[in-house]
């Protein structure tokens, strides 16, 4: 799990399911709509 | 009309609505989907963060993964998908999570909401009431170290008295069911009122679903006109001001916004003329907000404050907030870089076996 995580975080997971979701994580951009309290 | 019938003013003036996804983005859990990583419930427990949260808490989603890189186990209870991930806790401390056995080093309770669960139909009140009680022993469970007081314990009243106990200034305020009787404590500031919930700024009427309670500038005609109300809020003198902070302190470092903003909901309602830029707090700002820290018992918190042409002015303390949005605008990282030294040194101290790097 941790080498995968390295390769999330520097955007070289690429390919299958893997692939799928680095591309979905990067692309979620940070909103408010959450209950900042 | 009767106070049974009448909607109280701070939800007359809210419209604002959102849904929350419960599909989760984090990334040790989504290990398991991907055959990465298999539960062994009869494995030894492992070292771990545990997070009760929501499945949209993207703070956690990042912090999930830059733990996994470190090889620190981050173990996550949703509370919009805890009804599906099986829980059981065994009385040596052990907790097991989706079928592998955790032992916690930490714990951080967030945005587990009772109103986010997605309880069978009919069985409602027993889910919620089971799961508030499982909160009540996680956070007294003297095992586990937290990264923070719980928020319901630290309600704004209690913030504000806080503040001023350590000598910062805080708006004056009434708490009250009939907004109308605030004003003769008040009396009539030129900038009118500002309407604000005690506890949370949102409603979570059916699970996902979020409507806002944001405060709210008020007149003292509207205050006039409404009648007495079901439940108590808190009517504040509106204090002029240029500009606000949003503080994060973060262990022992200090990560400084400025907010620009012309109204209180622009944060959801506007965010593209939110301007957010990294600033550096005055020392004895900071010096107060980390004495209320020491003593509210938080880790992390996000602070917010009116700067006006003297002086500044503590609004409230977000024990729950977030800071990707902050960073985002900002361009920054500065936060999620201390939150995750704070944590891995937290785990680390809780758990001597552990070497960074090595996982």
């Amino acid at each position: 799990m941790q080498e995968i995580a390295k390769l999330v975080l520097a955007g070289t997971a690429d390919g299958g399911a893997l692939g799928e979701y680095a591309r979905e994580y990067a692309s979620v951009s940070p909103n408010h709509d959450k209950k900042d309290n | 009309m009767g106070v049974e019938t009448a909607l109280p003013l701070l939800m007359r003036m809210n419209s604002y609505s959102c849904a929350l996804s419960n599909r989760t983005m984090d990334f040790q859990q989504r290990m398991f989907d991907f055959g990465v990583h298999r539960a062994d419930p009869d494995a030894p427990a492992v070292p771990c963060v545990l997070v009760l949260t929501r499945a949209a808490d993207r703070e956690m989603d990042a912090l999930s993964l830059e733990l996994a890189a470190k090889g620190v186990r981050l173990a996550r209870i949703d509370g919009d998908r805890c009804v599906d991930v099986p829980v059981s806790v065994v009385d040596d401390g052990r907790i097991t999570v989706a079928g592998e056995p955790f032992a916690p080093r930490l714990m951080w309770l967030r945005h587990f909401d009772l109103t986010a669960i997605p309880a069978p139909a009919g069985h409602g009140e027993y889910v919620a009431g089971q799961w508030d009680a499982f909160l009540a022993w996680a956070v007294a469970n003297p095992g586990w170290r937290l990264v923070n007081r719980p928020a319901r314990e630290l309600d704004r009243l209690t913030q504000l008295d806080g503040a001023r106990r350590a000598g910062l200034t805080v708006p004056r305020t009434v708490l009250t069911t009939e907004p109308r009787r605030s004003l003769s404590a008040l009396g009539d500031p030129s900038g009118g009122y500002v309407l604000k919930p005690l506890g949370s700024h949102w409603l979570e009427p059916e699970p996902g679903s979020l409507r806002s309670l944001f405060p709210r500038r008020v007149s003292r005609a509207d205050l006039l006109a409404g009648g007495p109300e079901a439940g108590p809020a808190l009517v504040q003198e509106f204090v002029e001001s240029d500009h606000e902070l949003r503080i994060f302190i973060v262990g022992d470092e200090v990560v400084s916004f400025r907010v620009d903003k012309r109204s209180a909901e622009d944060l959801w309602t506007d965010p593209e003329s939110v301007r957010v830029t990294p600033v550096e707090a005055p020392g004895r700002l900071v010096a107060a907000l980390r004495g209320l820290c020491a003593s509210w018992g938080l880790g992390v918190a996000a602070f917010d404050l009116l700067v006006t042409e003297d002086d500044y002015v503590f609004l409230e303390v977000n024990v729950t907030g977030d800071w990707l949005w902050f960073e985002h605008r900002a361009g920054s990282a500065s936060v999620s870089e201390a939150v995750l030294r704070y944590v891995t040194g937290a785990f680390s101290a809780a758990d001597p076996a552990f070497s960074e790097g090595t996982g």
